[in-house]
């Protein structure tokens, strides 16, 4: 990220309760207010992953696998995460080539992963209802419980952390999407906030709100359930 | 929230909001890099005490869950049409188990798998149907091609061939299978399970392999992959002893871009030698699983198997998404 665009999103204070219009992509993925040209790094891996270099696109999958990975945790069932990851990304390689802006590239990834799992989340709303009309599943309040079963952590934490843990993917899981994506980069897959932009394609005045926000949200709801002070 | 916190939130700068803290190291091992970061693990230890009642609202949940569905069960049964409604066939609206169709010479036909997907049978080619029950959907493709675009759980859905089954384990891929039984299977989405004479393999998308009837299932390979690649797989898949080259080989196969066929080769090869080599070699990319121990690896234990692969195929990203299209 640029120092210029650094300096613009320092200069942005206490959006959590202004009026500053924040983006919120709509369900369907679509996106508001869009970024600046990406890092110039990736935008040469973009031109060269373009003209058939695999090299570049490894390069470009080293970067954008824990974006790609953090909208697909956020919007799709815990289960079928690791395989819609593959998915984007086999899509991405086989339709970089058509993709006329290479500055938008991670705008389009992001899309990509969002249609990807959204498309993932319905099919298993249609089989719950399918098996059992008004049963888990059948209502947009069961992300909760979609984002905590099978979301298996690597390895390592504690059985306190995991509790937590629990609980707070149940929370995310209640949250607004846009809210819930960009606290899942942020908390789940360490990215900071320029990063978030930088590799979504959203602005970093977007991300704030949404992280500002979003944070209140699941402060709250975490306060509820006495999982957090 | 104040300034100071949004700081912290925004890029760790500024005093640190606890929450956000704690937050970051409980959630952290959920991501997509698998390792908890420097500074997570240089922050507090864990706090606070896991009380003994925080599972039951999941017990209540899984309980309240199955009573709905044995209430609807019990409401629906007998109610749904039962087979597979079929679409592009001159004759048939709708085939049941026991049944067969073939496509005519001149257009596809498709199969609706109640509400999992579908299966589009190639023109000319010919498919039995053996079982259509909720939890065991499975069919016979006697010659020809399909493909399979199935959305559910794990090993509901499956395609027999002369030569094999290919088990669904969520996802979209093709068979072909020719006129002397030789079944080859080529994965675009998701995982397939593809096994024969006691024998099965993983191919995760990107990956193609085959069966010739009589024997074991060939070991998934990226396509594109270069035919020595393809050549040496095999050999090493077949061989009871390896030679010193084969030995060297197999030490520098690539983890990451042939990652899935390394994984198979260790889940299936017949020499211990090879399995060991493979063992090392993975065991120090990807941590055994807790309660999983190297004994057990090496015995290729079935629940051993599944809980370390569920680690090991993350890194099959690399490899699908670098695999030729």
């Amino acid at each position: 990220m640029s120092r210029a665009t650094i300096l613009g999103v320092l200069g942005q204070r206490r959006l959590c309760t202004s009026d500053h219009k924040a983006m919120e992509f709509g369900v369907d993925g679509s996106q508001g207010e869009t970024q600046g040209p990406p890092l110039p790094e990736d935008l040469a891996h973009i031109r060269l992953a373009q003209s058939g270099n695999r090299e570049a696109f490894a390069r470009l999958y080293e970067r954008y696998a824990p974006v790609v990975h953090g909208i697909v945790f956020a919007h799709a069932p815990a289960r079928d995460v690791p395989d819609l990851v593959q998915d984007v990304f086999l899509s991405a390689l086989s339709e970089l080539p058509a993709l006329e802006d290479p500055a938008r590239f991670a705008g389009w990834l992001a899309a990509i992963a969002r249609h990807r799992a959204q498309d993932a989340w319905r099919r298993w709303r249609r089989s719950a209802q399918a098996l059992a009309p008004g049963a888990p599943g059948a209502s947009d309040e069961d992300r909760s419980r979609a984002m905590v079963e099978h979301a298996a952590p690597a390895s390592g934490p504690s059985l306190a952390d995991r509790e937590l843990a629990q609980r707070a993917l149940a929370a995310l899981g209640s949250l607004p999407p846009a809210y819930r994506e960009t606290l899942v980069l942020r908390l789940v897959e360490g990215l900071d906030g320029s990063e978030i932009s930088a590799r979504t394609g959203l602005t970093p005045g977007s991300v704030r709100v949404n992280l500002c926000r979003g944070m209140k949200l699941l402060r709250e709801r975490l306060q509820a359930t006495g999982a957090a002070p | 929230m104040n300034d100071q916190r949004e700081e912290y939130l925004w890029d760790r700068s500024g005093p640190v909001d606890p929450l956000v803290q704690d937050l970051e190291r409980a959630l952290s091992p959920y991501g997509a890099q698998r390792q908890v970061s420097r500074e997570f693990l240089a922050t507090k230890p864990a706090r606070g005490v896991v009380k003994a009642s925080s599972c039951a609202p999941r017990w209540i949940f899984a309980l309240a869950a199955g009573l709905a569905l044995a209430l609807f069960a019990s409401r629906r049964l007998g109610r749904e049409p039962s087979g597979y409604a079929v679409k592009g066939h001159a004759n048939l609206e709708r085939v049941h188990a026991g049944m067969s169709i073939e496509a005519s010479a001149q257009s596809p036909v498709v199969l609706a798998i109640g509400a999992l997907g579908e299966v589009e049978l190639a023109a000319g080619s010919r498919l039995g149907v053996v079982s259509t029950a909720k939890d065991k959907h499975a069919l016979f493709l006697e010659r020809g091609r399909l493909r399979a675009t199935i959305a559910a759980e794990p090993r509901v859905f499956q395609v027999r061939t002369p030569a094999g089954v290919s088990v669904d384990l969520g996802c979209q891929y093709d068979l072909d299978v020719d006129a002397g039984g030789t079944t080859r299977m080529r994965v675009s989405q998701g995982r397939v399970a593809f096994s024969a004479q006691g024998i099965e393999v993983i191919a995760p998308a990107g990956t193609s392999c085959e069966i010739a009837p009589g024997k074991s299932p060939s070991i998934p390979v990226r396509w594109g992959a270069d035919p020595e690649l393809v050549r040496r797989v095999a050999q090493l898949a077949e061989s009871n002893e390896l030679d010193s080259g084969q030995v060297a080989w197999a030490r520098e196969l690539d983890l990451i871009e042939d990652g899935s066929s390394v994984w198979n080769l260790f889940a299936t090869a017949r020499s211990s030698e090879l399995r060991a080599i493979l063992f090392e070699r993975l065991a120090a990319a990807y941590p055994m699983p807790a309660g999983v121990d190297r004994e057990q690896l090496l015995e290729r234990q079935p629940q051993a198997m599944e809980a370390w692969l569920e680690k090991v195929r993350s890194s099959w990203l690399w490899q699908t998404s670098l695999s030729g299209q």
